[in-house]
């Protein structure tokens, strides 16, 4: 277990502030928008900066003095630090080396296999792509022993097919080499497709640490909601009903209901905030409302669209209300038919996937 | 590509350069080619070349070994007095030498200096005097050359060596020192030069006595006080092709680098 205890730094115009452990053999994504500190955390944890206060707790013993050689975690920073003087290969067994071990062929050849890196061995680095570089620097690190790789934005500067393609890489090293690895990236799509965790990081602070399952992740407050793109979020009065409950939101002059889990805690006069996904804010076509509930309905008047590629996304406004609606439509389900500024549409809010916060949050 | 506009700031380099151009051809107006084989293979200048490049080669070989860790300690770590300390390496570029030169002359008239010059070596009016002055004027600007090299070599590879299992010695080693190699060679090539013409401290500290202390500079200079103009040319014109050919090696590293 990697455990961050009371850790405190200045980063910026915030104190990061971290109590965290992670579980040793998983691979750990630490998600947050840029300048949240999230490099910090790693390089806390690599030994490359002191923390102002608190303890780096591995296995139980406060590595906090330990120097970066001792603690044998390697550190993929974001920019390419593969050793210019040396070739491809000469790169890969530098940890080896540099600790004064033979190099064990096989063990090496093996990473290099995994890796996809063994043609570039006589190879000046200089002449690698983005994706070779990552590779190169993964096969280094783990050739010199390290169990635990932090990882900073690592598909940052790859296009989708190398992302992809390294993503799946990492999780067939995470299982093969029984590594420990903490990703931190602002990248959902990679988050969601690596993380055995999910941990949300958001101006120095741990919002919210969550298993990544196919069910999704609950966004824990309006925080993590605005980060995972919920910019449908509104103030409202909660009349309870039973588990679910009905929110009087005042700027859309209507009620909806919520049937996710956090209405459960809910009480009746309690100020709220709600939220929604522009994904689950559904277009109901016209004689297609089977499975609707009738619920949560608002008749809106298109004022933008923009085509997103795999969605297309409308802003809209409820009649009778000066409040921007987003939605996410998916383009498989246009059916040729067309939205434009000025049309009238009918959308429903998914009243399992109105997320509830207590206002103060 | 030249830009629209450009030609009057071209006109001023130009200007600048036939400057050195007209000097250095007017030094063929007393040349002599007769003389110049006499004056470059008489004892006197074979003596005065030789200690020239041995005392620029030993202070220059000195001032990069010492440089290097310092140059290391103010690009890598902050710490008490650096601010201080970089305004002293600045002293060799804003003194001029002869002061530098006077200064080590007061030194040696100190108790301290006494006792050195008698327990360690001497340093007025002898050889190693002449490398103690070129030291003392190429040291800070080593440093300062060194540090640049440093500056500009990302302090994330040694972070990442260290997380690959380096020592922090290890890593300057394999690491920061091949990566400097050539920012580290032009800086010593920029320091020998700069030794082989110092004149001022070196004639203060050392002297000038023929076949003992008399280095290429201030043979120059002794000529032209006997108004041996002749003899004078063939020396700056053996000066300044060394000098040239220093510069040529550097911008071939400089080549060679990018």
């Amino acid at each position: 277990m990697i455990e961050l205890r009371d850790i405190a730094f200045e980063v910026g115009d915030f104190t990061l502030n971290v109590n965290h452990s992670f579980a040793l053999n998983k691979l750990h994504v630490v998600l947050g928008p840029s300048g949240s500190g999230k490099t910090v955390v790693l390089e806390m944890i690599a030994g490359l900066i002191p923390p102002a206060s608190g303890e780096v707790i591995l296995d139980g013993e406060n590595i906090n003095r330990h120097l970066p050689e001792e603690r044998q975690m390697g550190y993929l920073p974001q920019d390419n630090t593969l050793f210019p003087h040396l070739t491809v290969g000469e790169n890969i067994v530098y940890g080896v080396r540099a600790q004064g071990r033979a190099i064990d062929q096989e063990a090496t050849q093996k990473v290099c296999d995994q890796l996809k890196v063994s043609h570039l061995l006589e190879r000046s680095v200089v002449r690698l792509s983005g994706g070779e570089v990552q590779r190169v620097a993964l096969a280094r690190s783990i050739v010199a022993g390290n169990k635990i790789l932090l990882l900073d934005e690592p598909t940052s500067s790859l296009n989708s097919v190398l992302k992809t393609e390294l993503c799946h890489l990492l999780l067939s090293i995470q299982k093969e080499f029984q590594l420990t690895i903490i990703m931190v990236t602002h990248d959902m799509e990679s988050a969601y497709m690596l993380g055995d965790t999910i941990t949300f990081m958001i101006n120095g602070a741990i919002e919210q640490s969550s298993l990544n399952t196919l069910e999704g992740i609950s966004p824990a407050n309006i925080r993590v909601a605005e980060f995972m793109g919920y910019r449908n979020i509104f103030h409202g009065v909660v009349e309870k009903q039973g588990e679910t409950c009905l929110v009087h939101v005042g700027e859309l002059g209507n009620a909806l209901q919520c049937t996710h889990e956090s209405a459960v805690k809910c009480a009746s006069g309690d100020e709220v905030t709600i939220g929604v996904s522009p994904n689950d804010v559904r277009i109901v076509l016209l004689g297609k409302e089977e499975g609707r509930s009738g619920n949560n309905r608002l008749e809106c008047l298109i004022v933008k669209t923009y085509n997103k590629g795999a969605t297309l996304n409308i802003h809209m406004i409820p009649k009778g209300t000066d409040v921007l609606l987003e939605s996410d439509f998916p383009m498989a389900k246009r059916n040729k038919i067309r939205y434009e500024e000025g049309d009238e549409i009918s959308v429903e809010l998914e009243a399992t996937r109105l997320f509830i916060w207590p206002k103060a949050n | 590509m030249r830009k629209k506009g450009a030609s009057g700031y071209i006109a001023f380099a130009m200007g600048i350069g036939l400057v050195y151009i007209v000097l250095i051809l007017s030094l063929l107006w007393f040349f002599q080619a007769d003389k110049f084989v006499q004056i470059l293979t008489s004892e006197r200048t074979l003596s005065a070349l030789k200690l020239s490049f041995i005392g620029a080669t030993l202070a220059a070989v000195i001032s990069t070994v010492v440089a290097i860790p310092a140059a290391y300690a103010l690009s890598r770590y902050t710490f008490w007095f650096k601010g201080v300390l970089d305004v002293l390496l600045e002293i060799p570029m804003i003194v001029s030498p002869a002061a530098l030169g006077a200064m080590i002359l007061v030194f040696v008239n100190t108790d301290y200096g006494v006792q050195f010059q008698s327990k360690v070596f001497q340093i007025v009016f002898s050889p190693t005097g002449i490398v103690v002055a070129q030291l003392v004027t190429v040291m800070g600007i080593s440093v300062r050359l060194i540090k640049a090299v440093i500056d500009e070599i990302p302090q994330r590879y040694e972070q990442i060596s260290r997380t690959l299992g380096a020592t922090q010695w290890v890593s300057f080693k394999t690491v920061t020192l091949p990566l400097a190699a050539k920012g580290i060679l032009a800086s010593f090539i920029l320091a020998w030069a700069k030794a082989f013409g110092e004149f001022g401290a070196t004639i203060t500290v050392a002297g000038a006595m023929p076949l003992k202390t008399e280095t290429l500079p201030t043979s120059i200079f002794l000529r032209l006080s006997s108004a041996d103009i002749e003899g004078t040319v063939v020396l700056i014109l053996i000066i300044i092709s060394i000098g040239v050919l220093a510069l040529a090696a550097l911008r071939l590293l400089k080549k060679k680098r990018t």
